[in-house]
């Protein structure tokens, strides 16, 4: 690595774990505030799969932000036809939040120039992971449902292998990653090579 | 790391394509990578993962085999704990002391021995050094995992209430930082083949 390179890397890794640092911390209504906000954006990617199918899942937001709250998303599943209700529990702060922030994390740190590049990167990622958020927060659901043989055997198998996969401490940290890596390898422009030295 | 070339000039070179990494100021990033090589890497690393994590029948022999390989990984654990410890037991995959931690599947740190093995033997580069340097991280993380281990015993002893953080968060972040330091170290000391630095 060049002299400048590792200067930069290093800074990079300093903003990052500072950055990374702060979301982390348990601050104050963070945790109720956010698994309101998640589970209302999750209820509204499951109206339109609801209306599908005779089983209804909807996310039971806390009655109120409290300063100590709790990261714990709770899933009401329900049978229209047997009129069955059955809850779980979805630990957003694992399959969410985590990931959100790791990855707002470093593309905060990126030493980023110009509002529009920061914009793209921030937001456009950010949306992004987002997405994998609720993909994520779906494997344990779909995994309780795979364990249960509900969803056929090799779906099933598929399923709860994906979730013990990609659950994990580490993998949970490493998408947001991969996902800042591959937007970064991302070919968008032909230029003249400029000069280096 | 792109490779230099004191020739090229601003107006005399043809056209070349510029990473959005490059654009973004991020190319100690990204390298001479191209998505060739995130193929190339991501392929065996989803297959190793599924291997891995594949939820195999109870006593079938994959299943035996990975519950020795957690026994082993809960002896060596223990081993060193011992050192600390004088009455400490392993039983199985279990370590027993003043507190009790169990060794299951990603305790071992198995998923971030696999993602930067297939990263690093990905790499193109000759075969010798990328050998060498994945048979170095394995080393490498197996001993920063068995630290893991021996502070999550004593905090888990000492201080319970930060356990679950320190486990399921600040440690995980910890050796993947490791990792990616380690993996950035090894890009930049090898010499890429020909074809990928073109």
């Amino acid at each position: 690595m060049q002299q400048l390179d590792r200067k930069r890397a290093l800074l990079f890794l300093l903003r990052f774990a500072l950055f990374l640092g702060a979301f982390l911390m348990p601050l104050p209504w963070l945790a109720d505030a956010y698994t309101s906000a998640f589970d209302v954006a999750a209820n509204g990617v499951l109206s339109p799969i609801n209306a599908l199918s005779h089983i209804e899942l909807q996310f039971e937001p806390p009655e109120s932000i409290d300063a100590k709250g709790s990261w714990q998303g709770q899933l009401r599943i329900r049978d229209d036809r047997t009129e069955e209700v059955a809850r779980m529990k979805l630990n957003v702060r694992t399959f969410s939040y985590r990931p959100l922030v790791t990855y707002l994390a470093l593309a905060l740190a990126a030493p980023l120039s110009g509002l529009s590049k920061a914009v793209k990167v921030v937001l456009g990622g950010s949306l992004l992971m987002i997405g994998f958020g609720m993909l994520f927060s779906s494997l344990p659901i779909l995994a309780r449902f795979g364990e249960a043989g509900a969803l056929g055997p090799g779906p099933g198998l598929a399923v709860v292998t994906l979730y013990k996969a990609v659950a994990t401490p580490v993998v949970v940290y490493a998408v947001p990653l991969i996902v800042f890596w591959a937007l970064a390898l991302a070919r968008r422009a032909q230029q003249p090579a400029m000069e280096e030295s | 790391m792109s490779p230099k070339s004191s020739s090229q000039t601003k107006a005399a070179s043809p056209a070349r394509e510029v990473t959005l990494g490059e654009r973004l100021g991020l190319s100690f990033v990204v390298g001479s990578a191209s998505w060739r090589y995130v193929l190339a890497f991501g392929a065996p690393a989803s297959v190793l993962l599924v291997a891995y994590y594949f939820p195999y029948a109870a006593n079938s022999s994959t299943a035996n085999l990975l519950i020795g390989y957690l026994r082993a990984y809960a002896r060596m654990a223990g081993v060193v704990l011992r050192l600390f410890e004088q009455n400490l037991a392993v039983r199985g995959q279990d370590i027993i002391g003043r507190y009790s931690l169990r060794i299951v599947r990603s305790c071992d740190a198995m998923d971030i021995n696999i993602l930067l093995t297939c990263a690093i033997m990905a790499w193109p580069c000759a075969l010798r050094p990328r050998l060498i340097a994945a048979a170095s991280a394995i080393v490498l993380l197996v001993v920063v995992n068995t630290i893991r281990i021996c502070t999550l015993y004593y905090l888990g002893l000492y201080a319970p209430s930060s356990f679950e953080f320190v486990h399921m968060e600040a440690w995980p972040i910890v050796i993947l930082v490791i990792a990616v330091v380690l993996f950035l170290t090894f890009i930049s000391k090898v010499r890429p083949h020909a074809a990928a630095r073109s």
